[in-house]
């Protein structure tokens, strides 16, 4: 099982168009940027698990944890910026200057941006058949189908990916690469110079059996006439609900409102050059 | 209908062109992937398509569809006609609708997400009408058998039903003509089955008019196969009725080129049976009981695929614990969804033990148990008299060898050299001894040349023999094999085993291999267990597993030919021979009816 994937279902958010949810989670990444203070920030991750829980029907507990899983990077951000930004109200002292509440607070903003991006992102693609999300991106912004197909190439491979992940790092152990998972906590802060290597030898070895699947899935393709000829049929029935639109301009909206009320640095300099 | 003239092909070199220029001099035929071949298929015929690993099988079929060159570069020389229009030329945009491929790896060739999306793939790339994809798509799924399937993930299927999803792909186009690359090789038993009925089944109805299938075993499809072409670096040595080619050459073609001659084909020569009749099983027995009533042995050269009887016999080196031991093993992938039940076994040393059972029932579940890879949820496991069920994998590595199904997935170096030393290096085994077991197992797997080379740059053949070498180097006491011959051809197959086999009796190594293969088991395995449900339902000799119809209908195992055939020839006997080496053996001491 893909650790996102298309969850089938009679939603509002699954009714309406891959574009308008793509537009909506493009409002919210743009609206948290503009965002500061980690409190605003905060409320408005919170509002969009609310949309993924009550307008998705998904699971909050499971969109957050699959929320957490893919923001596994938002922590040390939290820890960087409490260590290193500068600021103005020392809180305790640290290995390289004091731990300021600011650097904490803008630790906290920029982690807490990138759950935001994640949960938007994550009920857009749990929500949204893909077949649907590249004919959208065919019909209606006219790319290529080719390279639309790309998204859905990507999909399709990414659970044969995952299987060979693990496959890979099984026959790796079996070889002796991952000798230093030793209970003895010494063996392991000794193997830890050669984690990287270990890291470069399963990305190198993952990435080659990628690779190994590409002529086959070229002339499976090609066999069946992929970008024979410029136009080509459908056969999923594709209905554009209105509600979409209204739905991502109505996000759209919200967003300027309270950027304008808030009078944030972003608007201030839209201003200043209007 | 579909045919190749004075075709050949040269893979790509740096001074290489798609297609013959004018003045320019092709380079040396020698040189070849395929060496001017011409042959011509006609409507209606079901040809396979046999020969040695290397020997341009794959190339051929690829080559009818254009796919080489327009795909994969290189130099070509001769033509390609299908209908009297040219394919090399024109690629792969001339024979899209007309010509289908079922590949041999059933993930790589599957580019959608679901079932329904894969089918009607073809027919949207064509531009077709809504209501005429629809029709195909509906037609394809029955034809193929997997109706059901129709709204199900590609990724969930099963190996077998993701061929079958590749077939139906492959009829929405409506083609005339249907290649198959080894469309059997990588499947389990029930799924080789489902996919050669499908196969047969869509012949036969009409839905194609002519099949051309490339294949390592051609056991099952031999009954309904027409013609035989017999291919040996880059030529067809040999054109014919199936039967008759078989019969004729068996001794050079599975002695000399390493072909898999179906058993049936070499019970049915030693016996003089068949003479221009279909070969099967009814008169092979008939055949059998024939020779034994008027005192003829069988000649034991010609049965030469076995070794004695008395180096089969267990091994079992006394004194000390057994080699594996396991005590009432539970294991779970997820909580409540066990997938072993109460396993336990104990294997004793330089024992060759086969694995059986359809996939599902927990064999490499087991196996990664016992080599340390996952933590049973209960039970205990021992090797060499150790309790290793609570030990990371490490305490036991060099112990216990792992060879995965796909060597490809188990490399971590850069040279061939450096693959087989890794496993020394990491363990500190000193240089000198290194450099010593590495030349060792060079020699030995015949990889000496490649050295140097990088392993992804082997052919299958070497890549297989390098990932059983890079076990071996370590001397492990007990070795496991998942699949360790699939997609090999019998010199291959038998080196490997051979080698397996040596070490087993040597050193005393114990060896667990995980097949599908029943005459390889039945060749080499003393000992074979089948799993089902997540447990050991049996435990013996291949030739009591036989003489357990009941046992073989549940889990869908099938009996050797020769089993089948002496079992007819002879209901009353307990334990029939399983191969045709074990009958030569046996036969003298035969008479017709059997003594009290």
């Amino acid at each position: 099982m893909p650790l996102i994937e298309f969850e089938e279902g009679t939603s509002f958010m699954h009714k309406l168009d891959p574009l308008s949810k793509l537009g909506w989670s493009f409002v919210v990444l743009v609206w948290l940027l503009a965002m500061r203070d980690p409190v605003p920030v905060l409320a408005l991750g919170l509002l969009v698990i609310a949309v993924g829980r009550l307008g998705g029907g998904l699971s909050a507990i499971e969109l957050l944890l699959t929320t957490a899983k893919l923001s596994v990077i938002a922590l040390p951000i939290v820890l960087i910026q409490a260590l290193l930004y500068p600021g103005q109200t020392a809180l305790a002292a640290g290995p390289f200057g004091p731990i300021t509440r600011e650097g904490i607070s803008f630790g906290l903003a920029i982690a807490l941006r990138i759950v935001g991006v994640v949960a938007a992102s994550t009920i857009v693609f749990k929500t949204t058949d893909p077949r649907d999300l590249v004919y959208g991106l065919h019909r209606h912004l006219h790319i290529p189908y080719r390279f639309a197909y790309i998204i859905f190439a990507g999909l399709r491979f990414i659970p044969l990916m995952q299987y060979e992940a693990a496959t890979i790092r099984e026959a790796q152990t079996v070889r002796g690469v991952y000798l230093a998972r030793s209970p003895s906590l010494l063996d392991r802060l000794r193997a830890l110079p050669s984690k990287p290597l270990q890291w470069k030898t399963f990305l190198v070895m993952l990435i080659a059996n990628g690779l190994r699947h590409v002529p086959a899935s070229t002339i499976a393709l090609e066999v069946r006439g992929f970008g024979l000829h410029s136009h080509r049929t459908f056969y999923r029935e594709h209905r554009v609900d209105r509600r979409g639109p209204i739905f991502a301009l109505a996000w759209l909206a919200a967003m300027v409102a309270y950027l304008v009320l808030t009078g944030t640095s972003l608007m201030r300099s839209v201003q200043s050059t209007l | 209908m579909l045919e190749a003239e004075r075709l050949s092909y040269w893979f790509p070199s740096r001074a290489s062109t798609p297609v013959e220029p004018k003045g320019m001099e092709a380079p040396p035929i020698e040189r070849a992937a395929l060496k001017e071949i011409s042959v011509r298929f006609q409507p209606g015929e079901f040809v396979l398509v046999v020969g040695p690993s290397g020997c341009g099988k794959s190339t051929f079929i690829q080559a009818l569809l254009g796919v080489v060159p327009a795909l994969t570069g290189g130099t070509v020389a001769g033509r390609v006609r299908l209908d009297g229009e040219e394919v090399l030329a024109r690629g792969l945009a001339g024979v899209a609708g007309k010509v289908g491929l079922v590949l041999q790896d059933p993930e790589s060739q599957l580019t959608n997400l679901d079932v329904e999306g894969e089918v009607v793939f073809g027919p949207e790339n064509l531009g077709l009408p809504r209501e005429e994809i629809a029709r195909r798509l509906d037609w394809s799924l029955t034809v193929a058998g997997i109706g059901p399937l129709r709204n199900r993930f590609v990724y969930a299927l099963s190996g077998g039903q993701k061929q079958r999803v590749a077939i139906a792909a492959g009829l929405a186009m409506r083609p005339r003509v249907l290649l198959l690359d080894s469309p059997t090789s990588n499947l389990d038993p029930i799924g080789g089955e489902e996919t050669l009925k499908a196969i047969v089944d869509l012949w036969r109805g009409g839905a194609v008019e002519l099949i051309v299938m490339a294949a390592h075993k051609i056991d099952d499809v031999l009954p309904v196969a027409t013609r035989l072409l017999v291919m040996s670096e880059g030529r067809i040595i040999l054109d014919g009725p199936p039967e008759s080619i078989l019969t004729q050459h068996l001794l050079a073609l599975r002695d000399e080129l390493g072909i898999f001659v179906p058993e049936l084909c070499e019970l049915a020569v030693l016996l003089n049976a068949g003479q221009g009749q279909p070969i099967n099983v009814d008169g092979t027995a008939a055949a059998l009981r024939e020779r034994v009533r008027v005192g003829l042995a069988l000649p034991v050269e010609g049965a030469a695929s076995s070794t004695p009887t008395a180096a089969r016999q267990a091994l079992p080196l006394t004194g000390g614990p057994p080699a594996v031991e396991v005590a009432d093993l539970h294991f779970a992938y997820e909580p409540g969804l066990p997938v072993l039940n109460g396993v336990s076994l104990s294997i004793e040393r330089g024992q060759f033990v086969a694995l059986l059972g359809q996939n599902g029932t927990g064999k490499t579940t087991l196996a990664k148990n016992i080599a340390g890879l996952y933590r049973p949820t209960g039970g205990t496991i021992r090797v060499g008299g150790v309790e290793t069920t609570s030990s990371a994998t490490y305490l036991r590595s060099g112990k216990v060898g792992y060879v995965f199904q796909y060597p490809d997935h188990q490399f971590v170096a850069l040279t061939v050299a450096d693959e087989l030393a890794y496993g020394l290096r990491a363990r500190a085994i000193p240089e000198p001894e290194v450099a010593k077991r590495v030349a060792l197992m060079l020699e030995l797997f015949k990889l000496s040349a490649h050295r140097d080379a990088p392993p992804y740059g082997l052919s299958m053949g070497e890549k297989r023999r390098l990932s059983v070498a890079t076990m071996l180097v370590l001397r492990p006491d007990v070795l496991i094999l998942d699949e360790p011959t699939t997609g090999q051809d019998r010199h291959n197959t038998v080196a490997l085993m051979e080698v397996l086999r040596q070490e087993a009796r040597e050193r005393g190594m114990t060896i667990i291999q995980i097949t599908h293969d029943m005459e390889q088991a039945a060749e080499y395995a003393d000992r074979v267990m089948v799993m089902d449900g997540g447990r050991i339902v049996f435990d013996g000799t291949i030739e009591a597993l036989f003489a357990d119809a009941e046992l073989l209908e549940q889990c869908h195992l099938k009996p050797t030919s020769t089993s089948s055939v002496c079992r007819l020839a002879w209901p009353e006997l307990q334990m029939a021979p399983a191969t045709p080496g074990r009958l030569a053996q046996l036969l003298p001491s035969l008479t017709f009816p059997l003594p009290e």
